[in-house]
């Protein structure tokens, strides 16, 4: 035992100059991020006179807790965070179970035309969200027997305004597919021999061998599909047309007028819209790094 | 007898069918029947407008009921154009001055100059270069809420540079020495406190524009949309602006949708919306604020605004100019004032508007009248030509180009702008 710590504290010692120097600038890194959303954060407490004062200071000179009151109570936002966290964690949850299954059978089962197919799917990550946004439009528009619309899709606003227009397009996944699917790639294929042998079907290999195994790979897309689907803006805005159906990232612009903003309620609000994000990423950090590195995107 | 019994059963049978019939178109003239609206913007105060339009409808009429949506004007324009693509577009909603020949080439807009019969008050009420701008292509296209600009100035600063609070500049030359007095430096010789906002960056058209009508010149294109730029008085307004960039009186203003005014970080202003009041009044605080109409000839100064248009494809057309009628009445005005700081278009509506603070609201109310657009007639290009001009005016500021030659290259390339645009036609 006392071996091993004396090696530790040699290991710490151990400090080359290139060592120094990148954590040097990963520490950089961190103040200037970390400075950043300090200043941010001050800036939810301050007057809005203090906000635009020439005279710039960090700290505020007095401490406005009611600047997080008043965005609260001057708005639905109960609503609004329900609608994100809902829309978020379904999105989060079903993607994951589908991309899980898709990546399972890009890996691992043959077919004809798996390659090609993989290849079509991935397109999916390299089209611009701008150039579709029309034709999914006028999909979840023209969807039969939903919000007034009659068999072929026709009278009514379909899906439109409702969660599912906020949920379905984003089911499908490309880049979870792609990250699952290296993932297994990785497990050795004598596991799945293995379990053929002791019975099991395709199917239960994925559920009692893969699924286990993936809990790294989950977290990682996880924190990307949270992330993304939380923040996502421009989509929810085209997509609802009701102040019931908009997300925390529509409501934020309310402090953003044409010309001015209101600093001192918007990063206030910010503070509270990254909470949820900031809570994933305290848990699930390590599974983060993990699927980062096992699934070859390092 | 029986003739009789036939005759006073067949009178009730018709009796009875009669009262059913206006029965029925009574119910029908009743029907209860939603319509929607969209206006661009955001915060509280566009939400209040919104509401209160259409309570306001909804008062007079109680079947129509308005949904409204505030949209974010920095993407309105694409849900508006995913809306109309999709035909789910509003039956009532806002357009931007500058962008209505957009809007009006998609064929969306019903001309309202068409619907609106020669009894109708808003003709009368409201000033000619006010209609003149929500026109185009001799259509008028609805109510234009507007967005005017007169002169603001700091009365703190004033007094701490030791000028009278209560006395603005009266000319150009004045403005210039102000700025001087004004402009104040941190240890570093960085301006802190421009004398006089010149915007050298984004909405570069705004103080350029009223610049041009110190020296007066009035509009950027001609009645042919061909740029008026390369005229003397428009070399003299920017060698003007580009004074207070070399005295070093101005700080760089990246902003785009931010002006230095509202940041606290300008002195005496002529590109600030009158819209803006509402959040000055919280940060700077009306005490501090002068408002007076600007010293150029006839007070004339930049008039943007929101117009409130029609879809010509609204289901329900009778309903919807009924509610239009209403939202654009001399109340209807008086909201989009009292509200969201437009500056009501009816004069009928402007007595409420100048109650809330006649020395603020009272010089603005009375520009309306001379307030300008950037030609006669409004640009089908004029997306094309800002940017042009904010690439070329950086330069030009900045000492990287002459002015003759930046003018002349604005010119040039605005003529292929306008070239393509005629070819996608």
């Amino acid at each position: 035992m006392r071996s091993l710590i004396k090696n530790r504290k040699r290991k710490k010692l151990h400090i080359t100059p290139s060592r120094a120097a990148a954590w040097f600038l990963v520490m950089l890194g961190a103040c200037l991020v970390l400075g950043t959303l300090l200043i941010a954060l001050f800036t939810a407490f301050k007057e809005p006179k203090e906000t635009i004062s020439a005279n710039f200071s960090i700290l505020p000179e007095n401490w406005l807790w009611s600047n997080f009151t008043d965005v609260l109570t001057s708005d639905i936002w109960g609503r609004y965070f329900f609608n994100s966290l809902f829309i978020t964690i379904t999105v989060v949850v079903l993607s994951i179970l589908l991309s899980s299954l898709a990546g399972y059978a890009f890996a691992r089962l043959e077919f004809r035309g798996r390659h090609g197919l993989f290849l079509l799917f991935l397109c999916g990550m390299m089209v611009p969200s701008q150039v579709y946004i029309i034709p999914q439009y006028m999909l979840l528009k023209g969807f039969p027997l939903a919000g007034g619309n009659n068999l072929l899709g026709q009278g009514g606003m379909g899906l439109l305004n409702t969660y599912w227009a906020l949920i379905i397009p984003f089911l499908a996944a490309p880049l979870g597919v792609f990250l699952i699917k290296q993932f297994y790639m990785g497990f050795p294929k004598a596991l799945d021999e293995a379990a053929i042998l002791d019975g099991c079907t395709t199917f239960q290999v994925y559920t009692k061998i893969y699924l286990p195994l993936s809990k790294p790979v989950f977290g990682t897309f996880a924190i990307l599909k949270f992330t993304g689907t939380w923040n996502d803006y421009f989509y929810p805005l085209i997509m609802t047309n009701s102040k019931e159906m908009y997300t925390v990232q529509i409501a934020l612009q309310k402090y953003h007028g044409e010309y001015g903003i209101q600093w001192n309620y918007l990063m206030a609000a910010t503070a509270m819209t990254i909470l949820p994000i900031l809570l994933l990423f305290i848990f699930c950090q390590k599974y983060f790094t993990a699927g980062i590195v096992t699934s070859g995107l390092k | 007898m029986k003739k009789k019994m036939l005759a006073c059963f067949m009178a009730s049978i018709m009796g009875i069918g009669t009262l059913a019939g206006m029965g029925a178109f009574a119910e029908e003239a009743q029907e209860p029947v939603t319509i929607t609206m969209w206006w661009p913007g955001s915060g509280d105060s566009y939400e209040a407008l919104a509401t209160q339009l259409a309570d306001l409808v909804h008062e007079k009429y109680d079947w129509i009921t308005v949904d409204t949506l505030v949209i974010p004007w920095a993407d309105y324009d694409s849900k508006m154009n995913v809306a109309f693509a999709g035909g789910t577009a509003p039956d009532i909603f806002g357009v931007g001055l500058n962008t209505l020949p957009t809007y009006v080439q998609t064929g969306n807009l019903q001309k309202m100059s068409e619907v609106l019969d020669d009894s109708w008050d808003g003709w009368t009420d409201i000033p000619e270069n006010i209609q003149q701008y929500a026109s185009y292509e001799d259509a008028f296209y609805g109510v234009m809420m507007c967005d005017l600009r007169p002169f603001m100035w700091r009365k703190d600063l004033f007094e701490a540079a030791g000028l009278d609070p209560d006395t603005p500049p009266a000319n150009a030359e004045e403005l210039f020495e102000y700025a001087q007095k004004l402009t104040e430096y941190d240890e570093n010789g960085k301006v802190k406190t421009a004398g006089f906002q010149i915007q050298t960056s984004g909405y570069v058209d705004q103080t350029l524009f009223a610049a041009m009508l110190m020296f007066g010149l009035d509009e950027f294109w001609d009645e042919e949309y061909n740029l008026t730029i390369q005229d003397p008085k428009m070399i003299q307004a920017v060698e003007y602006c580009k004074s207070f960039i070399d005295e070093g009186l101005c700080n760089y203003s990246e902003g785009i949708a931010t002006t230095a005014f509202s940041d606290g970080t300008a002195a005496m202003t002529l590109n600030t919306a009158c819209n803006e009041l509402g959040n000055l009044e919280d940060t700077i605080g009306f005490d501090n604020i002068g408002v007076a109409a600007p010293f150029m000839e006839d007070q004339a100064n930049f008039v943007g605004g929101t117009i409130v248009c029609v879809n010509n494809q609204a289901k329900n057309m009778d309903a919807v100019m009924k509610a239009y009628e209403v939202m654009t009445s001399k109340e209807g005005c008086e909201i989009c004032g009292l509200t969201a700081g437009f500056c009501p278009p009816r004069e009928s509506a402007l007595d409420a508007y100048v109650a809330q603070n006649p020395d603020i609201y009272g010089p603005i109310a009375e520009i309306l009248p001379y307030a300008k657009s950037y030609g006669d007639k409004l640009n089908p290009c004029f997306a094309d030509f800002r940017d042009i001009l904010k690439n070329y005016m950086e330069q030009i500021y900045y000492g990287k180009m002459d002015v003759e030659e930046g003018l002349q290259s604005i010119v040039d390339d605005y003529k292929q702008a306008q070239q393509d645009w005629a070819d996608n036609m």
